[in-house]
């Protein structure tokens, strides 16, 4: 390190982010489930243009009709294009799934980390805590967080939130723990590496495969769950859809206009199956040891 | 205990005997393939041998070179996509090759025995020892459940399992790791199958347990006449407990030969390599180690010629254009190479000298310094909870202390400190008791921040270097890591220091941009160097740091150490179960036993006239590539266990030489007669050193 100056003598050829996404395409899974969530998130922002009929337009005269050529899904009870409102019920879904997943989850993986991290008593008082959250009815902190902040969407998308944290918590914890036996961790620890340094550089990466399958796996019972709540008339407020209440609503209408109720369904499917192989193929294209199998061709 | 094969109870008809002098397996060429994607992997090519009844032939070769999937392949037990593409494997005067899948699962098990690397996790730890052991009888025969339970019991004492009728209900978790290796090789025997298989039996467990495995199959096989295939790295293994070897180089047999003539004259090139890249073959500290460049081929795209070819310092034009076929040295005695070592040649001396006299002039400063050290880990107990306070005593008052640019050899079985000292001098871990220096500071008297500057001081390297990096960072990013902590320099002038090290080991620039796991197990052993070099330390603790390697690897990872030490001045604090690498390696020798120091001296006295029992069962126990080594001295039994240690000596309850005032007071550590210090009521008697044996 004697030498001064300011140019670096290595220049990085290798292009980290490309090998990422050719391995991610290269899987089957991965180029499927890339499009299957680019499409939904399309659906969602590009909703006023796509949609055959504006959402809440009735037509009393034509309500319960099957799939046709006006109506491709048919229509519901008061006589609205099932397809526009699962169009436009992508939004609400989304935003949802989203706000649950991204506040519960980063708090239960921060909470969870520093658990396993430091032990001690603070990992028993978050256990306890999360063993707690466990025994609440999800109803009843939905009921409670709607009390606090008011019926909207956002305050489903925290209350469902509040549900799933303690299971990334767990996860987290589990999974730190694992890693803190590693020699690596040790290594660095013993090279004078910080708490925080450790856990940015080696923690993090090593469980965020993980973790990001149980992200995917959240998002779809997120969109179950605001449903529920839905259904309570807590989250999106009818006449505004939502797959969750049409899911409600059209249960009783099963025998007059089955595509009803089977649309909200077969989309929640899609979108679920979307993430989770998304996912999935993710967390390989993010692993350097698979990610050379999967470019070498040894593993699909 | 003696099971005779006529009188013993269960299975009666009396099991056909093959002629001895039909063989009982003959592999001709067999072909083993395994599908990885698009690419083949041909982990068998072209494999010939034979076993005779009652014999044991060992397969040698380094990691990746096929030895295991041949035995995997007789089983027929091959990972997913591996197939047996040709060739034949007559067993008995049946091709195993071609029975269908339910006649070959009556073979395993019943005719083939095998037994694992890993007792730990080859036993089902939810079932009882017996169910276990008596799972294969309940497969291949019509026994009654009483019989089924005398043939367990019978086969238990047979492995050698104290007190087995008690043991019956036991899980293998209230075992050690060597009685769970026992009831492995019962379960692999219960049927009195003709072969048994073992695949690295004895490389999880300490040399004291290995000898007394590797002597239980020995005996195992003479008494029930058995032939027994022995699959392993290990070179000292093999000397002592074959009859023949069969030398695997990438997929092929490159040699075969009786085991003495194969010690005594090696004809191919590649096993002249493996036997000269030895430590106790180097003849002593002042040459350095024999090393064999390069690693093995990639098998799904071998070289063409002589697979060898690309890392034999004899290799011509002819070797990498024409296969070599079998020669044959004495009928029993074969070999595949264009330029064998000639019959009368001398094996020529393979290791160049090194200055070794390091510049010192009389003492230097101790650079680290135990004093009385204790180290105990609580079990829990004794809380609120109340219950007896369980502690272990992992380190019990420790003093040594290690001169600047020397290196000092810490040996021992698992479990008996060495670790945990290891841990302590790189300041992972504190001690109960006692003082640590390094360079003169006491680490664990420093404010947090302190300490994390002064870590830069020592650096731990660790035995699995793949497992010591961040598989999903690059070379470059591992190698700025330590830099980056302790914030030395700029970017450029970072990235400058890792150029630097990576030239330091002999790593090319080429490989910054890889991953760990893209470098071969010496590359990354290199790189662990590297980085550890990173933040010029004065001490760097090495904790078994080449046990994970082959010897090939091995000696070149010794020989970059002893090259850095000479010219950085560097400290060791060298941690490994291998005597004959400490003994190369070190300058001092530490012998631990339970947390006790049992005996500390210049490593050379240590080694050839050792005062204290164990040191000495150590020594013999630890297999050598010399076919008759002398071999007197046993240690029984195992560790004793470090919650509740014996009182006075805590080696008395495996000591042969035991007697009455050894349990009451502990012995000090003292000089007695020798250049070392040992700690015993009855020392060894000191051999003053031949003239030849100093360096």
């Amino acid at each position: 390190m004697s030498t001064i100056g300011n140019a670096s003598p290595i220049v990085s050829r290798r292009p980290v982010f490309r090998e990422v996404m050719q391995s991610l395409l290269a899987q089957p899974s991965g180029s499927v489930g890339l499009t299957i969530t680019v499409l939904i998130v399309l659906t969602a922002v590009l909703a006023p243009w796509i949609a055959p009929w504006p959402p809440l337009e009735t037509h009393y005269t034509e309500a319960l009709v099957g799939p046709n050529a006006k109506y491709w899904l048919g229509t519901d009870e008061v006589g609205r294009d099932v397809l526009s409102r699962i169009i436009y019920g992508t939004q609400p879904s989304l935003a949802v799934a989203l706000t649950a997943v991204l506040s519960g989850g980063t708090a239960g993986i921060v909470l969870g980390i520093a658990a396993g991290y430091y032990r001690g008593w603070f990992d028993a008082l978050i256990m306890r805590i999360c063993d707690i959250a466990f025994a609440f009815p999800l109803i009843l902190i939905g009921i409670c967080t709607v009390i606090i902040l008011g019926p909207s969407i956002v305050s489903v998308g925290v209350a469902v939130g509040i549900g799933v944290m303690p299971s990334f918590a767990r996860l987290a914890r589990a999974e730190v723990l694992e890693e803190m036996d590693r020699d690596f961790v040790k290594a660095s620890r013993g090279m004078g590496g910080t708490d925080l340094f450790i856990v940015v550089r080696h923690i993090i990466p090593n469980i965020a495969a993980t973790l990001v399958v149980q992200l995917a796996t959240a998002v779809s019972g997120a969109v179950v769950i605001a449903s529920a709540l839905d259904f309570l008339g807590i989250g999106t407020q009818p006449p505004m859809p939502s797959w969750g209440n049409m899911l409600q609503a059209s249960r009783l209408y099963l025998n007059q206009n089955p595509s009803y109720a089977l649309a909200p369904g077969v989309a929640l499917t899609i979108f679920v199956i979307g993430i989770n192989i998304l996912a999935a193929a993710l967390t390989n294209a993010l692993d350097p040891r698979i990610r050379t199998e999967i470019l070498k061709g040894r593993r699909k | 205990m003696i099971m005779d094969r006529q009188t013993r109870s269960g299975l009666d008809e009396p099991r056909e005997m093959p002629n001895a002098n039909t063989p009982l397996l003959r592999l001709e060429d067999v072909r083993t393939e395994l599908q990885a994607g698009a690419s083949i992997v041909r982990a068998v090519d072209g494999v010939s041998f034979h076993i005779n009844p009652g014999e044991t032939l060992g397969i040698v070769g380094e990691s990746g070179c096929g030895k295991s999937m041949t035995a995997y392949s007789i089983m027929r037990l091959l990972p997913t996509g591996g197939r047996i593409a040709s060739g034949s494997i007559q067993f008995n005067g049946r091709n195993l090759v071609e029975l269908s899948a339910q006649e070959m699962r009556h073979v395993r098990g019943n005719d083939i025995g095998i037994v694992f690397q890993d007792p730990m996790t080859s036993l089902n730890p939810t079932m009882t020892i017996f169910n276990q052991v008596a799972e294969p009888l309940r497969l291949h025969t019509q026994l009654d459940s009483e019989a089924i339970r005398n043939r367990v019991i019978e086969t238990l004492e047979l492995v050698g399992i104290p007190h087995a009728r008690e043991r019956l209900g036991s899980y293998p978790h209230e075992l050690s790791g060597g009685l769970r290796q026992r009831v492995c090789i019962a379960i692999a025997l219960v049927c009195q199958p003709k072969l048994l298989i073992a695949d690295e039996p004895t490389t999880a467990l300490d040399v004291t347990i290995q000898r007394q495995i590797l002597e239980l199959i020995d005996g195992l096989r003479k008494r029930l006449r058995m032939a027994v295939i022995l699959v392993t790295h290990d070179l000292g293994v093999v000397a002592a407990h074959t009859d023949r070897v069969a030398v695997m180089y990438a997929g092929q047999i490159i040699e075969t030969a009786p085991t003495a003539e194969l010690f005594a004259r090696p004809r191919h090139r590649y096993t002249e390599g493996l036997f000269a890249a030895l430590p106790e073959r180097a003849h002593g500290r002042g040459r350095a180690l024999y090393t064999i460049s390069g690693r093995p081929p990639d098998l799904s795209d071998p070289p063409s010629g002589c697979r060898f070819a690309p890392r034999c310092r004899h290799a011509t034009d002819i070797c990498r254009t024409g296969v070599p076929e079998h020669e044959e040295a004495s009928a029993t005695h074969s070999f595949r190479c264009f330029h064998p070592v000639g019959a009368d040649e001398e094996l020529i001396d393979l290791n160049p000298a090194i200055e070794t006299a390091s510049p010192d002039a009389g003492q230097r400063e101790p650079v680290v310094t135990f004093r009385n050290v204790v180290r105990e880990f609580h079990l829990g107990g004794g809380g609120i909870l109340g219950g007896k306070a369980l502690k272990v005593s992992a380190v019990a008052d420790v003093s040594f202390e290690i001169e600047g640019g020397k290196t000092f050899g810490l040996v021992g079985e698992s479990g008996c400190g060495k670790s945990t000292i290891s841990r302590m001098v790189a300041a992972l871990d504190h001690p109960t008791q006692g003082e640590i220096t390094v360079a003169g500071e006491n680490l664990f008297s420093l404010s947090r921040r302190e300490l994390r500057q002064r870590r830069r001081n020592v650096h731990l390297m660790f035995q699995d270097p793949s497992a010591s990096m961040d598989s999903r960072m690059r070379v470059i990013n591992v190698l700025r890591e330590p830099l980056e902590i302790q914030r030395m320099g700029t970017r450029p002038e970072q990235d400058r220091k890792v150029l630097e090290l990576l030239d330091q080991v002999g790593l090319p620039q080429t490989m910054l941009d890889r991953y760990p796991h893209e470098l071969s197990g010496g590359q990354r052993q290199r790189l662990a160097l590297a980085r550890a070099l990173a933040l010029e330390p004065d001490v760097i603790v090495a904790d078994e740091p080449v046990s994970a390697l082959d010897v090939s690897i091995q000696a070149q990872i010794l020989n970059l150490m002893r090259d850095l030490q000479r010219r950085k001045g560097l400290t060791y604090l060298f941690v490994s179960h291998d005597l004959s690498v400490v003994r190369y390696m070190s300058d001092t020798i530490g012998v631990m036993y339970l947390g006790k120091l049992v005996e500390v001296g210049p490593a050379d006295a240590v080694y050839t006239s050792p005062q204290h029992p164990y040191t000495k069962g150590l020594i013999e126990s630890a297999p050598t590539a010399e076919v008759a080594a002398k071999r007197s001295f046993v240690i029984k039994g195992e560790l004793a266990s470090a919650i509740n240690p014996p009182s006075g000596c805590r080696f008395r309850t495996r000591c042969p030489i035991a007697q009455e005032v050894c349990a009451r007071i502990e012995p000090k550590l003292a000089f007695s007669g020798g250049p070392q210090k040992v700690a015993c009521h009855f020392p060894l008697p000191a051999i003053p050193p031949e003239p030849a044996a100093v360096h």
